[in-house]
């Protein structure tokens, strides 16, 4: 099915200038992740379940944008749970899924501006004692390469509606641009 | 559980660790289910369990984090409430009462 594109009527305001820590320790920005195409998603180590499931989808769909169009997506991790979600945390965690992904968490504060400016939901739900878990909102933002929002996936989307999605917008990206 | 701070890593939450977690929690409610209407139940705050299943609760409560267990448990009740809504048996709703005719 052929979707045509008429001209833009203008962009979410989803995203925007951010810093963080990520799982080597180093202080970025949001221009560290210029020139290539990101898919984020938001979350926290100490996730039960979906968490690991959306990470291992995400990071499956990449290899498979990978292999059929040899586009290379940088994948990103934010967490919400910045006070556990330490460098080493990250590290140790992200490193499992794919050598490619970049886990990011930094000052609570500097969390809560990024996930404000993503329209991210998260909550701590759930307190036993010291533990709790984190209540946030599924989704996988693609960025641009100029770091520019450009389509959210829910957590309905598969590993194969995930990778021809992006490739989707990737090949009309261009199309829509200077209307 | 290590905190940020200290610099520890939560080994419950990598693969490995949550790999023996599902599985224990898998074989906790394989047991729940195969152990149909145990005569006497166990039960710690919001979970009630055919005492069969003491063990493998046990395990569950090992290799998981007590925040995932009552996440898995909730899990549990939710899907158990579904389907009860779903099969003929067990479902409310509209009955046939045979009509005179």
């Amino acid at each position: 099915m052929d979707v045509k594109y008429g001209p833009s009527v203008g962009k979410a305001a989803i995203g925007g200038p951010f810093k963080l820590v990520n799982h080597e320790g180093k202080t970025v920005t949001e221009k560290d992740f210029l020139g290539n195409w990101t898919l984020m998603y938001f979350g926290f180590t100490s996730c039960p379940d979906i968490c690991p499931d959306e990470l291992q989808k995400m990071v499956q769909a990449i290899d498979a944008v990978d292999k059929k169009s040899g586009l290379k997506i940088a994948p990103l991790f934010v967490s919400v749970d910045p006070e556990r979600d330490s460098v080493e945390q990250m590290k140790e965690y992200v490193q499992e899924f794919h050598p490619r992904l970049v886990g990011l968490t930094g000052a609570p504060e500097d969390i809560k501006q990024v996930a404000k400016s993503f329209r991210v939901y998260y909550m701590k739900t759930g307190d036993e004692g010291d533990d709790y878990l984190v209540d946030h909102s599924i989704i996988m933002y693609l960025m641009d390469p100029k770091m520019e929002f450009v389509k959210f996936f829910g957590k309905n989307y598969t590993v194969d509606e995930l990778s021809q999605g992006i490739m989707d917008e990737v090949k009309n990206h261009g199309k829509t641009k200077r209307s | 559980m290590g905190s940020a701070a200290s610099g520890d890593v939560d080994a419950k939450v990598l693969a490995a660790g949550r790999s023996a977690c599902y599985k224990a929690r898998d074989a906790f409610f394989q047991c729940v289910e195969s152990s149909k209407g145990a005569a006497t139940e166990s039960g710690t705050v919001g979970l009630l369990y055919p005492s069969d299943c003491k063990h493998s609760r046990a395990q569950f409560e090992k290799m998981c984090r007590s925040t995932w267990v009552r996440h898995f448990d909730r899990q549990h009740c939710a899907k158990k409430r579904a389907q009860r809504m779903l099969e003929p048996e067990t479902r409310s709703g509209p009955i046939n009462i045979p009509q005179a005719t």
